[in-house]
């Protein structure tokens, strides 16, 4: 029996904010239990809920890069459950109106799953276990969440890895968010039913929490995918339920029952008006926008004819295919550019822990070097050389070559003293050569080369030893 | 639709909102709300199709706050009214999850 | 007429200097020490901090320091006003040790225009009665015949103007717990249009419906209180942001009431009336037509609906704003048998009494699934008809008129035990609630015992001026609220 999967997945993702979204509490590294709540926070008696304005932009503009229509007035719901990490006895979310409707997300180049909504709502507190007792901790209390609802478009465990993917990815470059699962600011739960191929009506689904990673989405769904299938094929029922993951353990336990799913008595909070998003937000949203990672890709195929490698590397963030760019357009050959970001400036960046473009390079400074280099008028090992001096003394490639003494070294008269000094050091390499061990001349070079701290210019260099070492 | 506020659906509202509702108590309560909820009733007769529901007395405005954030509140401050609390935290009895 | 010492009067001899804030607290403090213990207005007097207030106003003063229009003046706090450093217990044991760690909008707004905030006065638990009868304090009595009750749930504030402690009171209507005790008590109550005054700070019954208000001994008292404390707040974003203009200034645009049409609404000046409230409210028409206002039909064909669609709406929101007191981080907590399941519970169960449990379970009932459509959802939309109807009222009148209250103050425990008779109480005042409108009730003639009866002015929204302006002719012209109930 074959069968087809369904998935649909829910991600929340945390806004990049610096309050909550309905307190001026500050958001942040959590710190203490409790130690970034305000009097709305703690649910006290009296208070009342402010919305936050950078909220409501992020989430507009996430609807935006995600192509989802923004509704012109949506509404705040109260969700009515208890729970020791909700303070009010309610979570603020939206329900019947949310702020965004529809919307995709690209699986790869030419697929794409469609979103049923996004919605504004609070997070709510911490539980932390101990033997005395549990201790609530509210500093993640009303922080603020979208939650995107995907439609069950997912037909694989590895679609839903690529939804996934890319949907951090938008999120990221549209500064949404900051996506990192292991922080929580972005967490998956996930739907998943069989149906036999070839049927109309999807299967009973089955939800799974407790996903970590994207890796481990993925290998939850296989897992349940592979269970579900056993079941049906032994001719037995999907019982629908939620499932939770247990990593360790490679297998989902059942939960609860949706049967005895609570009634959340959801209603329009009257504490908050309308959420009216006028022309004025949406703008402010957009102007925040910059091109998506999936239109980037196609542009620098298209403009610069990158290989998908360079091309892969180089939209990774925002900032790296904007520093590519303006030292492409400060006069540098695309290739080289995106060849010096990957091997030289990327791992710089990396190994300082900021953005490329926080290096303190001025991308005319960059483009200047890379043309000296391809001019030939100094060698490659003299730029990676010239690079760190620029980068060390704040000055441009031409004072930093100037500073090393790195202008290329083409004099023969400087250079045939030198390599019948190392014909002379290295008499085996030497015989080598002349027996026609054409590999034996690199290490004849490479005494040279130290010799003149890597300025001689290859090129010359060859010739003359040559000249030197022809067969008899 | 008429509904009869029996024990059983008194339990259900009670466990909804944490109720506890004394066994002696509970066919009085049960009459005294379901006499409300039957006078109530007849509210449903009033023609309402195509009339817009209002959770709010007057049309409001959207308000928006700057996203500035302010000083969190102090320790004792968040745990002064708490019936139990430690290191700073608020302590219930142990939750048992899933 | 001999002129009563108001509000207005005590500020202004502070602000010379003829008399001190002190003094005023003092004489206020006394009164109290001698006629609450029967009365049983306040649940906590607070005279230390009170008299401490007021020194620090005095020595402002005498620094040379300008005071604000509320100098020195005494205002009654409602037991679920918010109060820095003070018990906010909103008569009930889920917060008799509740210590606000902030102050309410209106009270903080009051205090810097230097008025003495103090006290506690009594009332129905969260708010939730008609007869302050439903305090975990026990009840208050009416300062006009203590066998009675003094309404509510402002019953504390209404009965502590009536009995002269103080001469302004702060307090909240949600659907006439300011209007309905200021008429069983012969005193002046404005329930501003909703928004009008923050609600920060405010300990919640209902959010769509709760509002912040005063009881005085006259409209004029009234004005200079809201003119204090009314305006936009960012921490209370259903403020309304329209700029209404000073309300006493506008007091003295008139003297009479000429020019002014007046809707008197069939469905609120008959049906269910006690005969002498009816005959109470006939002549104050007639009265009304004598000082120059023109009286007229108008129609408000849903107000027979509105007692079903208020409790509807009150309960559905109070059962979720009362979700928020479960023992963890404020609030009566009882273990129970040790799980949080039975915390939970035990601590709801014991914290809140029968009528907050009643009306938990109500409102409970009216959001649940599948059925929150035809309560919850229906009293919504019956609530948008209603704002329809005085719309179209207020096309054809300036302001409209009925009784605050059907009956006058009847005897403690008639209707404690028949949850819809005293739900019925609330039939003239719950409409203008729903509506968001604000109302004025001035005490306007008298019933059976010498029982006062209240006349409810109801104004389009943001009008607080013009029904305080009517209240002040009115009172310019009568003698009802100058009455005192006797000692």
């Amino acid at each position: 029996m074959t069968f087809v999967t369904v998935i649909g997945l829910e991600v929340h993702v945390q806004l990049r904010t610096a309050s909550k979204l309905f307190s001026p509490a500050p958001v942040g590294a959590l710190g203490d239990p409790n130690t970034r709540v305000h009097f709305v926070d703690l649910g006290l008696p009296g208070v009342l809920p402010r919305l936050n304005r950078q909220a409501v932009l992020l989430a507009v503009r996430a609807a935006l890069a995600l192509a989802g229509t923004v509704q012109p007035t949506s509404r705040f719901a109260r969700k009515n459950y208890f729970y020791p990490d909700l303070p009010k006895g309610y979570q603020i979310s939206q329900y019947e109106e949310p702020f965004c409707v529809g919307g995709r997300v690209p699986l790869d180049a030419e697929r794409h799953a469609r979103l049923h909504r996004i919605h504004l709502e609070e997070d709510a507190g911490k539980l932390i276990h101990t033997d005395a007792g549990t201790l609530v901790d509210l500093n993640r209390a009303g922080v603020p969440l979208i939650e995107i609802v995907g439609e069950p478009d997912l037909r694989s465990p590895a679609d839903a890895h690529a939804f996934l993917v890319h949907l951090e990815e938008i999120l990221r470059f549209a500064g949404v968010s900051d996506c990192d699962m292991e922080l929580g600011s972005l967490r998956c739960d996930a739907n998943i039913s069989l149906m036999r191929a070839g049927a109309t009506a999807f299967g009973t689904k089955v939800e799974i929490k407790n996903l970590n990673s994207f890796k481990m989405v993925q290998r939850a769904l296989e897992y349940e995918e592979r269970r579900q299938a056993a079941i049906l094929a032994a001719g037995g029922t999907i019982a629908a339920e939620t499932r939770l993951w247990q990593d360790e353990k490679e297998q989902t336990r059942s939960m609860r029952s949706k049967e005895s799913a609570p009634d959340y008595r959801y209603f329009p909070d009257p504490d908050l008006p309308p959420l009216c998003i006028d022309d004025e937000l949406l703008a402010a949203a957009r102007a925040g926008l910059g091109e998506l990672p999936h239109a980037r890709r196609r542009r620098f195929h298209d403009r610069y004819g990158l290989p998908d490698y360079d091309i892969g590397q180089l939209t990774r963030t925002p900032a790296t295919g904007a520093f590519f760019e303006m030292v492409v357009q400060a006069g540098a050959e695309p290739k080289t550019v995106s060849n010096w970001l990957m091997s030289e400036l990327l791992p710089l960046a990396q190994q300082r822990g900021v953005a490329v473009d926080a290096l303190g390079l001025a991308p005319p400074r960059v483009a200047e070097l890379l043309r000296t280099i391809d001019a030939g008028t100094i060698t490659v090992l003299a730029g990676k050389q010239a690079l760190h001096h620029m980068l060390a003394n704040d000055c441009d490639a031409a004072a930093a070559i100037g500073a090393l003494g790195l202008a290329k070294i083409t004099d023969p008269t400087v250079i045939e003293p030198l390599a019948l000094a190392a014909i002379a050091a290295l008499p085996q390499a030497a015989t080598a050569v002349t027996a026609g061990n054409d590999k034996a001349i690199d290490a004849l070079k490479g005494h040279v080369m130290r010799a003149l701290r890597g300025r001689a210019d290859a090129a010359v260099v060859d010739r003359i030893l040559r000249r030197h070492l022809s067969p008899r | 639709m008429t509904l009869e506020v029996d024990r059983s659906l008194l339990q259900t509202l009670a466990d909804l909102t944490r109720l506890h509702i004394p066994a002696e108590q509970q066919d009085s309560l049960a009459r005294r709300l379901g006499g409300v909820v039957e006078a109530f009733s007849a509210l449903a007769a009033v023609p309402t199709a195509g009339v817009d529901a209002s959770p709010y007395p007057l049309p409001l405005p959207t308000v928006l706050r700057a996203d500035v954030p302010e000083a969190p509140l102090a320790p004792d401050i968040v745990t002064g009214n708490a019936a139990r609390s430690a290191a700073g935290a608020f302590l219930v009895p142990r939750v048992i999850d899933g | 007429m001999i002129p009563t010492p108001g509000a207005l009067e005590l500020v202004r001899s502070v602000q010379t200097g003829e008399r001190s804030a002190v003094d005023v607290v003092a004489d206020a403090l006394a009164r109290i020490a001698a006629g609450d213990g029967t009365l049983r207005a306040f649940v906590e007097i607070g005279a230390e901090r009170a008299l401490a207030d007021a020194a620090a106003i005095d020595a402002r003063r005498a620094a040379g320091q300008p005071l604000g229009p509320l100098a020195g003046l005494p205002i009654a706090l409602k037991d679920n006003l918010l109060r820095q450093g003070a018990i906010a217990g909103a008569g009930s044991r889920m917060l008799a040790d509740f210590v606000a760690p902030y102050s309410a909008t209106a009270v903080a707004r009051a205090q810097s225009a230097d008025a003495v905030v103090f006290g506690r006065t009594n009332m129905d638990e969260f708010g939730m009665g008609s007869s302050t009868e439903r305090s975990c304090h026990g009840p208050t009595r009416n300062p006009w015949d203590r066998t009675r009750v003094p309404g509510g749930s402002s019953g504390g504030a209404a009965a502590a103007v009536a009995a002269g402690f103080a001469p302004l009171a702060l307090g909240s209507d949600t659907g006439g717990s300011i209007r309905q005790p200021a008429a069983f008590c012969g005193v002046t109550g404005l329930k501003p249009t909703y928004g009008r005054v923050s609600r920060y700070g405010l300990i919640a019954y209902a959010s769509s419906l709760d509002c912040v208000g005063g009881i005085a001994r006259s409209a004029a008292d009234l004005a200079l209180l809201l003119d204090a404390i009314a305006g936009v707040d960012a921490a209370d974003p259903t403020t309304l942001q329209a700029t209404a203009g000073e309300c006493r200034l506008a007091l003295g645009v008139r003297t009479d009431l000429k020019g002014l049409t007046f809707g008197v609404p069939w469905e609120l000046n008959g049906p269910g009336l006690d005969a002498d409230v009816l005959a109470a409210i006939r002549q104050t028409h007639s009265r009304l037509a004598d000082l120059g206002a023109r009286l007229v039909d108008v129609a408000l064909p849903h107000v027979p609906h509105a007692v079903p669609t208020y409790y509807l709406i009150a309960t559905a929101e109070a059962s979720t704003n009362l979700a928020r007191y479960d023992g963890i981080r404020f609030g009566l907590r009882r273990d129970g048998s040790g799980s949080l399941e039975s915390m939970l519970t035990h601590s709801r169960s014991h914290g809140f009494g029968d009528e907050v449990q009643l009306r938990i379970l109500l409102g409970t009932f009216a959001l649940r699934a599948g059925w929150q459509d035809q309560f919850y959802g229906q009293a919504t939309r019956v609530r948008t008809l209603l704002r329809q109807d005085f719309t179209t009222a207020f096309a054809r009148c300036d302001a409209i008129l009925c009784p605050t209250s059907p009956v006058t103050a009847f005897p403690l425990g008639a209707r404690i035990d028949d949850p819809l008779a005293m739900y019925l109480c609330d039939a003239l005042t719950v409409p203008a609630s729903l509506a968001g409108l604000p109302a004025l009730s001035l005490p306007c003639g008298v019933g059976d015992g010498d029982l006062p009866v209240g006349l409810q002015i109801i104004g389009p929204a943001l009008r607080e001026d013009l029904l305080l302006q009517v209240g002040h002719v009115w009172q310019q012209h009568t003698d009802w609220h100058r009455r005192r109930p006797p000692a």
